[in-house]
């Protein structure tokens, strides 16, 4: 196992850990939320390492947006944090609300970035992927639709929460759109290292949805902090951000590898 | 075109392609190792690049396309 990956899981077994056992009672949840807050500092860290290392070139506007994307979730999940723990304050929407959705727009700007990069074949894609991949989506998509879409628009509810709760509901499509043609990249470039990148970071969003659509729908456990559902979702949060975390830091390594290749292989030359 | 013309825009295209994947930093290494190489070893070393990145499908395609613009067999 490598240095990332027992790392996030040593963090991911402390996290459950002061979930399941809350040491500080009725305290807990402050714990709980700075550990919370830990996954989006280091996804956020590992998508800017990966920035600087790739320097100067066309992937630069992508991964920078996604960067940012990240960035302003970590603002968005510390001011929510802070309104709801430290001043008792948070009411809806909130500033975090609207850092929340600008992140999904950086995200999936940033995701649409690099998969035209990638420079997909779409006619030699075998039909069975585009079919599979179709397949998966349209499921995510019906299931948001059945479960959020319907229920997003509340005649009674001001219009600032009504735009909310549906920028929230399109940024999760947004997201859902963008997996679908992840998942043809991680079929295009199957077999190489670019694919583990991609593959963690659509676990990644996927997991984050999948949280979504348990916030959405079990509000009352949220005011609570406490029960199985509350921690689930939290759990799936944290998950969520480690893939992106581990995919981060894997390009990163890919880059930094092959940065140095060009010495490795002069050595070699040169030895011969 | 003559052959040494062909070389430069074949070193080129293969820069373009690690600038885009890899970034600048890896983009200039690679201009200044391949300056005195032939076309057999660009091409050699661009295939193994490619294919440990992108996976042996999509890096062989990359070459497949480079070999036919530049008519290499």
């Amino acid at each position: 196992m490598n240095k990332i990956l027992l790392l996030l899981t040593l963090y991911f077994i402390g996290v459950v850990a002061i979930f399941t056992f809350r040491p500080l009672g009725d305290n807990n949840a402050l714990l709980e939320q700075s550990l919370y807050l830990f996954s989006p500092l280091i996804a956020s860290t590992g998508a800017f390492l990966s920035l600087r290392a790739y320097g100067r070139g066309p992937r630069f506007r992508s991964l920078l947006c996604l960067t940012l994307g990240l960035i302003s979730w970590l603002i968005a999940d510390t001011t929510f944090n802070y309104l709801e723990f430290v001043a008792h304050n948070l009411q809806y929407p909130s500033p975090a609300d609207y850092i929340y959705l600008l992140a999904y727009i950086l995200l999936f700007t940033g995701l649409m970035l690099e998969v035209d990069l990638s420079d997909l074949s779409w006619k030699k894609i075998n039909k069975k992927v585009y079919f599979i991949a179709g397949v998966f989506s349209s499921t995510l998509l019906a299931l948001f639709s059945y479960i959020s879409v319907f229920s997003s628009y509340s005649p009674e509810a001001t219009l600032g929460e009504n735009v909310v709760t549906i920028g929230y509901t399109v940024g999760d499509i947004l997201l859902v759109i963008a997996g679908f043609f992840i998942l043809l990249v991680v079929w295009e470039y199957r077999g190489g290292k670019a694919s583990k990148v991609w593959i963690n970071l659509f676990l990644g969003f996927l997991v984050t949805l999948i949280a979504d659509l348990i916030y959405a729908n079990f509000t009352d456990e949220f005011e609570t902090h406490i029960g199985l559902i509350y921690s689930v979702s939290q759990y799936c949060y944290i998950l969520g951000y480690m893939f992106i975390t581990y995919g981060f830091f894997k390009l990163r390594n890919i880059l930094r590898t092959f940065q140095h290749a060009p010495t490795e292989q002069k050595k070699i030359t040169e030895s011969k | 075109m003559t052959n040494s013309d062909n070389i430069a825009h074949l070193k080129e295209d293969i820069i373009l392609l690690y600038m885009r994947y890899f970034g600048s930093m890896m983009a200039d290494g690679y201009k200044e190792f391949y300056a005195d190489k032939d076309e057999e070893t660009i091409l050699l070393s661009a295939e193994e690049l490619l294919t440990e990145y992108a996976g042996e499908t999509k890096g062989k395609e990359i070459i497949e396309q480079l070999k036919k613009k530049y008519h290499i067999n």
